[in-house]
């Protein structure tokens, strides 16, 4: 009986760490879409001309990123994002406010300063996301042999 | 009239007024709204315009992308989906001696536009010419109605005629018209319209609002010389002020008829080829 319990913790805090570690995981994906809207939109700015509400209501709603953006430029809503930093709300708050405002050659300068941030960005979630992903399952896992020891 | 890209604050100040006699609707910044109401100007009281409630327009009709309007933007207006041209006035930005934007929009002009049924009734039975028509020219200043008048000739000549009617609308006003018989080129300047449209659509009769240069002026007496009928309009108040025009050509048109100033889609009088009163 103690070992099936034992068993049970184990899984049941590796599950739990990997619960932890998926912010990382949601932070790296935010960023990678985030990243390919961004470059979309410069071919879009630069050739198609299609309208950004046209683009967003293509876009797919499976992806949180788009959902996100959506309710930021089509409902005007400025709820946080709960994997990200304040100043990176803030930056996704301010771009959000200042993408399709402006003519080509003023998107097209936001766009170009934004591809240097998101590449960072990016890079960094991705990082992060190999690091804590296996350090949070690890301590997950090592708590619950932790638990399963005590228990026998 | 759909006229839910105007902000909640605009809408209010006009709510008691009946959209389908609203003609204008003029919004400045920090000032009252003014509109045009059954040809009549109107200050409307009850509300000062904010920046905010421009922005909101120009965000609302550009779906939230001045990028993909800009074009329209830095020749002075925008066009809605359902034909409402707003015109804009703000700080122009120059590259070169080019316009490439305008930005810091201070104030709109919106033009409702109306379709008056039976409003052409007048030049539509001075210029049919057996189974065509006459190359006719529409003289009035503006906000008399020319477009307006244009617009119900259009209807009636896709319904009378069995002829192939091209629409040039540069700005487009015209999007409410369709028919069998009536092709459309939106958007497009006069040089494009004339050069390829009419090569690519072979049309009978071409409709056109406002020739304003040498070029337009140009263009319609090529498609008139090539056995095109051309009914268009112009900027002018009398024919003697048309024919002070530098751009303009005699002998073109066969009729002109000149509307009345104090009143829309209405005409004062009609001229012959030689410019005598029929």
């Amino acid at each position: 009986m103690n070992v099936a319990f034992g068993i049970i913790s184990i899984i049941i805090s590796t599950f739990i760490g990997f619960r932890l570690s998926f912010k990382y995981t949601e932070k790296k994906d935010f960023y990678k879409y985030y990243r390919q809207f961004n470059s979309n939109l410069e071919n879009e700015v630069s050739f198609l001309n299609n309208t950004l509400l046209s683009i967003i209501e293509k876009s797919d709603k499976d992806i949180y990123f788009y959902r996100v953006l959506e309710d930021k430029i089509v409902n005007d809503k400025k709820e946080k994002i709960a994997f990200l930093s304040k100043d990176e709300n803030d930056y996704f708050f301010e771009y959000s406010e200042k993408v399709g405002k402006t003519d080509k050659a003023g998107q097209l300068e936001l766009i170009t300063f934004t591809k240097k941030y998101l590449t960072e960005k990016y890079e960094t979630a991705e990082k992060e996301e190999k690091k804590y992903k296996k350090l949070y399952i690890k301590m997950g896992f090592l708590i619950g042999l932790l638990i399963f020891i005590v228990i026998i | 009239m759909d006229l839910s890209f105007l902000s909640n604050g605009v809408l209010n100040a006009i709510r008691d007024l009946l959209t389908e006699k609203i003609y204008e609707i003029r919004l400045r910044e920090n000032y009252k709204i003014t509109v045009n109401y059954m040809g009549t100007r109107r200050v409307l009281s009850d509300y000062i315009c904010k920046k905010d409630d421009i922005d909101f327009i120009i965000n609302t009709v550009t779906e939230k992308s001045v990028y993909a309007y800009n074009d329209y933007i830095k020749n002075g207006f925008i066009t809605t989906k359902n034909g409402v041209r707003i015109g804009i006035c703000g700080q122009c930005v120059y590259q070169g001696d080019n316009i490439i934007t305008i930005k810091n929009i201070s104030s709109v002009n919106i033009r409702i536009p109306h379709l008056i049924s039976g409003c052409s009734d007048g030049v539509f039975s001075k210029i049919i010419d057996n189974n065509s028509v006459y190359n006719s020219l529409i003289i009035a200043p503006p906000f008399c109605g020319k477009t307006t008048i244009v617009k119900d000739l259009a209807i009636k000549l896709n319904k009378s005629l069995n002829k192939n009617i091209l629409i040039i609308d540069e700005r487009g006003e015209f999007s409410v018209i369709s028919g069998e018989n009536i092709d459309k080129i939106s958007f497009s300047n006069k040089y494009f319209a004339f050069n390829y449209a009419l090569r690519s659509m072979s049309p009978d009769i071409v409709l056109t609002d406002e020739l304003i240069s040498d070029s337009d002026w140009r263009f319609v007496g090529s498609a008139i010389s090539s056995g095109i009928k051309v009914i268009a309009t112009i900027h002018a108040d009398s024919i003697s002020n048309l024919k002070d025009k530098k751009e303009f050509i005699d002998g073109l048109f066969c009729r002109y008829f000149v509307l009345r100033r104090d009143s829309i889609g209405i005409i004062d009088k009609t001229f012959d080829k030689d410019m005598k009163e029929i």
